[in-house]
């Protein structure tokens, strides 16, 4: 009988295989997306008519439109409509937010079943006008005569119509995530050949998991897409040396970040189905997993006094110390592949005896990962990144994976917008 | 638009530049304007969005600089100036702010010049402007204009304040400048000058393009920086103009955000500096 606090597992997921950008999905709305990864996951464990505790969402690139998008995405399911559903954002670590708090929920009793997702389209994104534009149309609709009208319309020129696309640019510092990242690459000294094996072993690895199989019950096609199209089977380090430079070209070191090494703008979605110990048996589901416990880390990247994306590097020795766990305790490392180099800067700041001395509150530094535990099923390079939807990926597959192998205990890592970072352990049950 | 239009002013400068003949003395003469401007929250809001301020209770002193500036241009437009004011350069600005000013408070501004004082490549001209609320002085300000290669007999001797060397650091921020920012900051500070509305203007007064306001660079870097001291000392100092559109880097060169601190606009392929500005703490 499991302690309180420990009654929910993750019993499964389901997610549509992820399509680059303004290929097959262009035309897929996040809702459509979201609705149809439900639907997937329903088909999976008849859960047709169900009244499913609470459904938690969210997508990073969202039209207003889309206030009430995962409640809506229940709406349009085969859940039962009397089901509940919240949205929630934390950039790139959604997904896995998600999870943690509808996982806390039905620790704390509240809930016996939930539905954690996730979906971005960043085909389908909105498109805002300038803010001079923006300024001006709100003068417009609250000017209350014809001459008023005339005159704020007036001051419309051309170059204010140009439309202004989602970018991933820090609003604080007007830098793309990607400058952001080379700037930090550059600190570590990471290599392009470090990053260049690290993204092959990705797609090496990702391909192996869908050629055996594995994904056939963590996947359901979508618009005639059936695997992930970023996926490039044959990518070796040799064929992604070949590639020119993206981002830091600005910097004084040689620039060393690729569309390779760097997760492209793609499109998808998904969910991760929990619920308590008693509502799994009841159902008949066999639980894979389970999330025994997260931490959230934010660092003051607005002037550079640490890099953008490297706020896991702080959040896992504190994860580590409150379980009291070292590196050696896990089997699987899921860190997800932002850029190459986010991985590789998160490993060599755990390597660095100053780092986790002076930064991170450690005695001494917390320690090397052996690569072939890290992202044993691939991970973002290969997948692709629809922001919200990687944290649901990587649970559904980590927790799948310790079931299938009999391993014991994963470190998931996601890093995200903002200098923030989400990271969780899952243990077998 | 919540404030005076200054195209009359300007107007009225432009006819000054042109050779009618010299009414002017080599004296400034002995004025000063002051009047009393409530801060409405509605413009002050229309310069902060353009600024990249958050909208607060607290006024952000580069809004007090552009209530001050109507009262400024005035003086400065005086015929007696015996200083062309179209050809006027804002070179330096010294905010010292005593206290917060808040949205609703009534400000009583006293605007005057100072000057002339000599300087290296030419001749300087002040504008002293300080502020009260209810009696209690929360700013004064030194906004220092040069007038390039003219040379009055008259000058008073000023220890310019040498510009540091500068070296660029690397850039923890880009600014992309659109070209409509001269218009945004125009609408919101009521400054017209057509060198950052018209790229012919800015052609003939000697800029390859348009040029962003200074005092918009100016106080963008504040609002980046965005000081939690209740009373400190705002310098700049304007080197080269943006040019407009532009992407130009900032960054935090001393100290950090939220407190005292140096920091710098500059351009990304020649490390140039655009603006060199502090915030540091008031002594008393």
């Amino acid at each position: 009988m499991s302690t309180p606090n420990q009654r929910a597992v993750i019993l499964g997921g389901n997610r549509i295989p992820f399509a680059r950008s303004n290929k097959q999905y262009s035309k897929a709305s996040n809702l459509d997306m979201l609705t149809s990864t439900l639907d997937g996951l329903v088909a999976r464990f008849g859960l047709a008519g169900e009244n499913i505790g609470e459904v938690a969402g969210g997508a990073v690139l969202k039209h207003s439109k889309d206030f009430n998008l995962t409640r809506e995405a229940v709406l349009g399911s085969a859940l039962s409509p009397t089901t509940p559903a919240f949205d929630l954002g934390q950039a790139c670590a959604t997904g896995l937010e998600a999870v943690v708090s509808l996982n806390n929920k039905i620790n704390a009793g509240q809930l016996e079943s939930a539905i954690a997702s996730g979906v971005d389209s960043t085909s389908d994104a909105p498109i805002a006008v300038s803010d001079s534009l923006r300024e001006i149309l709100l003068d417009l609709s609250r000017a209350k005569t014809l001459a008023q009208r005339a005159k704020i319309a007036a001051q419309i020129r051309p170059a204010h119509l140009a439309p202004q696309a989602p970018s991933t640019g820090e609003p604080r510092t007007g830098l793309s995530m990607g400058e952001h990242q080379a700037i930090t690459t550059a600190e570590w000294q990471i290599t392009r050949a470090a990053q260049d094996e690290l993204a092959a072993a990705s797609h090496r690895n990702l391909a192996a998991a869908w050629d055996e199989g594995f994904f056939d019950d963590l996947t359901t096609p979508y618009l005639g897409v059936s695997r992930d199209t970023n996926l490039r089977p044959d990518s070796t380090p040799e064929t992604m040396a070949k590639l020119s430079p993206v981002f830091g070209k600005k910097l004084s070191s040689a620039a060393t970040m690729t569309a390779g090494n760097s997760t492209p703008l793609t499109d998808g979605a998904s969910s991760v189905l929990l619920g308590s110990e008693d509502w799994a048996a009841e159902h008949g589901y066999t639980p894979l997993a389970r999330l025994v416990d997260a931490e959230a880390a934010a660092v003051d990247f607005v002037d550079g006094a640490e890099g953008l994306l490297m706020a896991p590097a702080y959040a896992v020795p504190r994860l580590l110390a409150r379980n009291g766990l070292t590196f050696d305790d896990f089997d699987v490392f899921e860190i997800h592949e932002a850029f190459a180099s986010t991985v590789l800067c998160h490993m060599a700041a755990w390597e660095s005896e100053e780092f986790c001395r002076e930064k991170a509150g450690l005695d001494k530094a917390l320690g090397s990962i052996d690569r072939s535990k890290l992202n044993p099923l691939g991970s973002s390079l290969a997948a692709g990144h629809p922001f919200a939807a990687t944290g649901g990926r990587i649970i559904a597959s980590t927790a799948k994976h310790l079931k299938l192998t009999g391993k014991k205990r994963s470190l998931v890592s996601i890093c995200a917008a903002g200098g923030q970072g989400l990271t969780a352990i899952v243990e077998a049950v | 638009m919540a404030k005076d239009s200054m195209l009359p002013i300007y107007g009225k400068a432009l006819l000054k530049a042109l050779p009618l003949g010299g009414r002017t003395g080599p004296d400034l003469p002995k004025r000063s304007l002051d009047r009393s401007v409530p801060i409405e929250a509605e413009a002050y809001a229309g310069f902060t969005s353009v600024v990249g301020a958050g909208l607060g209770n607290i006024v952000h002193p580069g809004y007090l600089h552009v209530l001050g500036f109507p009262l400024s241009m005035q003086l400065l437009s005086d015929p007696e100036v015996p200083l062309p004011m179209m050809g006027l350069v804002h070179v330096a600005n010294r905010v010292d702010v005593l206290g917060p000013v808040h949205i609703g408070d009534s400000v009583d501004m006293h605007v005057e010049l100072a000057g002339p004082f000599q300087h290296p490549s030419g001749t300087t001209i002040e504008v002293l402007v300080t502020m009260k609320v209810d009696g209690e002085p929360k700013l004064s300000e030194t906004s220092t204009y040069l007038a390039k290669g003219k040379k009055l007999p008259n000058a008073e001797p000023k220890v310019q304040l040498e510009r540091e060397d500068f070296v660029a650091p690397r850039h923890t921020a880009l600014w992309r400048l659109d070209p409509i920012i001269g218009q945004r900051y125009a609408r919101a500070s009521g400054d017209y000058n057509p060198i950052h509305l018209n790229g012919l203007a800015a052609k003939g007064f000697g800029f390859p393009r348009l040029i962003a306001h200074g005092m918009y660079g100016a106080s963008r870097a504040l609002s980046a920086v965005d000081t939690r001291l209740e009373s400190y000392r705002w310098d700049v100092s304007f080197a080269k103009p943006v040019l407009l559109p532009s992407t130009v880097g900032f960054a935090i060169t001393e100290g950090q955000r939220h407190e005292a601190a140096k920091f710098a606009v500059f351009d990304l392929k020649s490390g140039k500096p655009h603006i060199l500005s502090e915030v540091s703490e008031l002594r008393e």
